[in-house]
């Protein structure tokens, strides 16, 4: 069974921060939700997705990830964790192959898991140093924590 | 949860802090200057701070991509938003905040470019950068911030500043200002200064420590058991001349309510004469019996010492 970190798990507070300030500052990914839906039910077998009617957000949270954004060709989808080994766990489930079909699916070329802590949260400046580091690698993870 | 961060937040401060205090600066430096150098001195930072800024600024890559092919900018291209993004280049690629003017000793200006960070975490690594050093995520041979100090030069800021700033609990600024001081003056090109616990202790020792007038009274007052208000008085003074506070000696003996009475049932004047009488007599006690021949009438500063 695949466990998500959702926003039951993770605090809503801090989720909410980073939707603000993905919105803020990026382009954001834009995803269908019936294409959503369609990768999920094919790749996510024990995923429960919300009602028909649930909005894309919605959908995207209960994958765990809180938000998508386009940075330069790139799509990258991000989820939170708020410790270390939360994010390793999270690293070990998002980085099964069933996890690389999905986003392949909806056109996600990497995943971000943001290691926050939220008693200091991060500004855009953490977040390009933290880019740089993946730019210049030559075997780039699809799935990686980035430390801010 | 706040709705912004507390990098931000400390940033906010600190740019508020050098606004009040005057010392405020700007680059100087057209954003034509700025993208030729960058592109060409820090390319990997600035091709990555391209991708960063795109959202907020929708013209910036157009521009630049004008700049670097040396061709003009359109003519409606504002002055104001030309100083915005020159400011957010250097936010990113040049780890600057803010940049503030000061005069040295020498009376020399210095042009200090302030990376500001409420992460403590974030300390070394921001030292690091603004110092040209290797981050720890470039791959071997790779130093994404070799010719930083460089640019910065050229860029005409003389010294880097890592600030680290509890924007919950920030540091006086008149701390603050003492530091800036003191990195003009210095002989480093590169610092980084952790202000978030050293302003905890001394605002708790503030807290500890009641040094108004009323607060040494009270002190003091509680210090003493006198059979009369005017025994009380001759001791309160005695004991604040002792730890330093002649200078605040009056004010001090006023906060007495025997004293306050005094001057509600007979006047201004004749309390002040009583607070005389008993700082005369105060500074009598500090004198040696076999010396007490001759009072000065008022005494300066902390800690007199005894005439002889």
């Amino acid at each position: 069974m695949i466990s998500i970190h959702n926003k039951n798990e993770t605090n809503a507070n801090l989720s909410q921060w980073i939707k603000n300030f993905a919105n803020t500052n990026y382009y954001k990914a834009n995803f269908l939700p019936e294409t959503v839906r369609e990768a999920t039910y094919t790749y996510l077998h024990n995923v429960k997705l919300p009602a028909e009617d649930a909005e894309i957000e919605q959908l995207l949270d209960s994958l765990g990830f809180v938000s998508a954004i386009a940075l330069g060709d790139e799509t990258i989808a991000w989820s939170v964790a708020t410790n270390r080994s939360q994010a390793s766990e999270m690293i070990e489930q998002y980085s099964t192959s069933t996890y690389s079909r999905w986003r392949k699916a909806l056109g996600i070329d990497s995943h971000w898991i943001l290691l926050v802590d939220p008693e200091v949260m991060f500004t855009i400046q953490d977040l390009y140093e933290a880019h740089m580091d993946l730019l210049e690698l030559e075997d780039k993870p699809e799935c990686v924590i980035v430390e801010l | 949860m706040s709705t912004i961060g507390q990098g931000e937040a400390a940033e906010d401060w600190v740019k508020e802090f050098a606004k009040t205090t005057r010392i405020s600066a700007s680059a100087q430096q057209s954003l034509e200057r700025v993208v030729q150098l960058f592109n060409d001195r820090l390319q990997l930072r600035f091709n990555a701070a391209r991708l960063h800024i795109d959202k907020f600024f929708p013209v910036a890559n157009d521009w630049i991509d004008r700049i670097v092919s040396q061709k003009p900018l359109p003519k409606n291209s504002s002055l104001p938003v030309k100083q915005e993004l020159t400011q957010k280049l250097f936010d990113l690629v040049l780890a600057t905040d803010l940049i503030v003017k000061l005069k040295d000793n020498q009376g020399k200006e210095r042009i200090i470019s302030i990376d500001v960070t409420a992460n403590k975490d974030k300390q070394a690594e921001k030292l690091n950068t603004i110092q040209g050093k290797r981050a720890d995520g470039d791959p071997q041979k790779f130093n994404r911030n070799r010719n930083l100090p460089t640019v910065r030069e050229q860029m005409g800021i003389d010294k880097h500043l890592v600030l680290v700033i509890n924007p919950n609990n920030p540091p006086s600024y008149e701390q603050l200002l003492a530091e800036m001081y003191a990195f003009a003056n210095s002989a480093t090109k590169t610092r980084s200064l952790n202000l978030w616990n050293q302003t905890k202790e001394i605002k708790e020792v503030e807290q500890l420590e009641d040094v108004s007038p009323k607060g040494l009274w009270e002190k003091y007052s509680q210090q003493v058991e006198a059979k009369s208000a005017i025994e009380r008085q001759i001791a309160v003074a005695h004991s604040a001349i002792q730890e330093g506070w002649q200078d605040k000696l009056n004010d001090i003996l006023a906060c007495d309510p025997a004293i306050q009475k005094i001057q509600q049932e007979q006047g201004m004047h004749k309390a002040r004469s009583h607070i005389k009488t008993i700082v005369r007599a105060a500074n009598i006690q500090q004198i040696p019996p076999e010396q007490r021949q001759e009072v000065p009438k008022q005494q300066h500063g902390k800690n007199p010492r005894p005439q002889r």
